[in-house]
């Protein structure tokens, strides 16, 4: 594979070759993970230590890019649990407690009011889980993907494994079979 | 069923919520994505990892990362890596790489020096009934040590577990939204998976319901939340957003009055949010 015009490196190729070709894609991948630019100049050089201890043990079977990450991911992980082990002072609050402050406020404001909020808190939430529960589960994920996260059909069939085609295919017929079952409650899906 | 405007979103995202809730895992492993990625997980196992893809945010994006490795661009332009940060990175790479290998020399030859100074060893015939005593002893002492060993280690495997448990990343960060004047920025750390969104002085006047839109600078809709008026004057209203959907940035979050007829508009309110200084 070409990255920017020039052919991927392979095991056993130098080191320095190895750092010049892939030190934009593992800074950008702890970019992307939310780290500052301090922060991504470190775990990148720590990712690249890693690989220069660990060269002896690359598997032949995986790509480069796929050790790197690991690598890199591994690392970030580690970081993530150091930062969070000092972060006890932060005004941060459970995902508990989160939940239970959006419920008082949700009480407060009495949200419960809106029809189908009153739907979903009451017996018909059963019904409509149970439906949702009984699609075939990779539909429901393609459907979770796309609704829920908001994700692209291409995206989406990266992490399916599978094509857009057949990603447009399972969520149309996830669309039909809920209409069919649930009627008002997917017409607008 | 009578037709319900937008029911099929709130009650996907009901169902995706509750199942969230119900798995306690956090993000999976990069050894695990990689084998999901490859084919080389069991049907249970893979179809378990591909729901929690589905429900989860950080990690869908991380796997989207894995498989477009070599591909990635940065966040942001002022992100971009030029040749020249390269060429700083491999000189402070090469340094560190010398200071590694002058510790491995330095352990190696401590492995390797000659073993000097060992005091000879005076041999004292036992008498046997006191080595069968020893004997006795000792396979008493190995016993307890084997049970204090798998007691201990199962103590340990289960503390780990907690410790792992309450040092994931799950975090949520509550930002307070109070002013209209100007758009306060607010410094939210990278592992900070949902943000709780604390709206102050929500006043819908005479309107007995409201409307709430978040919206990006760009005015892309991110949220919009019917809402009926409060009964308490004081009432905060709170909204809890994945961190993946509040990226850097500023945003807008409107609030109308809602009638019969039409909606008006009440009140505006603006705040930033940043990556935020390192804590190391």
């Amino acid at each position: 594979m070409a990255i920017n015009g020039k052919p991927a490196v392979k095991a056993g190729d130098d080191f320095e070759q190895l750092f010049e070709r892939y030190y934009r894609p593992v800074n950008y991948y702890f970019a992307r993970r939310g780290c500052s630019q301090q922060d991504c100049l470190d775990l990148t050089q720590e990712t690249f230590l890693g690989v220069y201890k660990g060269m002896g043990r690359y598997r032949k079977d995986a790509t480069i890019e796929t050790w790197l990450f690991m690598i890199a991911a591994n690392i970030w992980r580690n970081w993530l649990r150091s930062r969070s082990a000092q972060k006890r002072d932060a005004p941060e609050v459970s995902l508990e407690v989160t939940i239970e402050t959006d419920k008082e406020a949700t009480a407060k404001y009495g949200q419960e009011d809106d029809p189908l909020d009153i739907l979903l808190a009451g017996e018909e939430w059963g019904l409509l889980r149970k439906e949702l529960e009984e699609l075939p589960p990779r539909m429901r994920d393609c459907l979770v993907l796309r609704i829920d996260q908001g994700l692209k059909y291409h995206e989406i069939a990266t992490i399916m494994g599978t094509s857009v085609q057949t990603v447009k295919s399972q969520l149309y017929q996830a669309r039909e079979r809920l209409k069919e079952k649930l009627g008002g409650y997917f017409n607008d899906l | 069923m009578e037709k319900k405007p937008n029911a099929s979103r709130k009650v996907i995202r009901k169902w995706a919520e509750e199942r969230r809730r119900e798995l306690t895992d956090t993000l999976p492993t990069p050894e695990q994505m990689v084998a999901y990625r490859e084919g080389n997980l069991e049907p249970d196992a893979e179809a378990a990892l591909r729901e929690r893809l589905a429900l989860h945010p950080v990690a869908a994006g991380e796997f989207l990362d894995l498989v477009s490795f070599d591909q990635l661009q940065p966040p942001t332009e002022q992100q971009q890596v030029t040749d020249a940060d390269v060429k700083d990175a491999w000189k402070a790479m090469q340094t560190r790489i010398d200071e590694v290998g002058k510790e491995q020399k330095a352990q190696k030859s401590e492995l390797e020096a000659p073993y000097v100074g060992e005091p000879q060893a005076e041999v004292i015939p036992f008498p046997a009934e006191r080595v069968r005593r020893l004997r006795t002893i000792a396979r008493l002492s190995a016993a307890a040590a084997l049970l204090t060993l798998v007691v201990g280690a199962s103590w340990i495997w289960d503390l780990y577990h907690r410790l792992e448990e309450a040092t994931g990343p799950r975090y949520a960060k509550v930002i307070d939204v109070a002013t209209t004047r100007s758009a306060r920025t607010h410094a939210v750390s990278s592992d900070v998976e949902q943000i709780q969104l604390v709206i102050h002085g929500v006043d819908l006047g005479s309107f007995a319901r409201g409307l709430l839109e978040l919206s990006t600078d760009d005015d892309e809709l991110l949220r919009r939340r019917e809402f009926a008026a409060s009964r308490d004057e004081d009432a905060l209203l709170t909204m809890v957003m994945p961190r993946d959907l509040l990226a850097d940035g500023t945003y807008r979050i409107e609030v109308f009055g809602v009638d019969a007829d039409d909606r008006h508009s009440l009140k505006e309110y603006r705040f930033g949010i940043e990556e935020s200084v390192s804590t190391r």
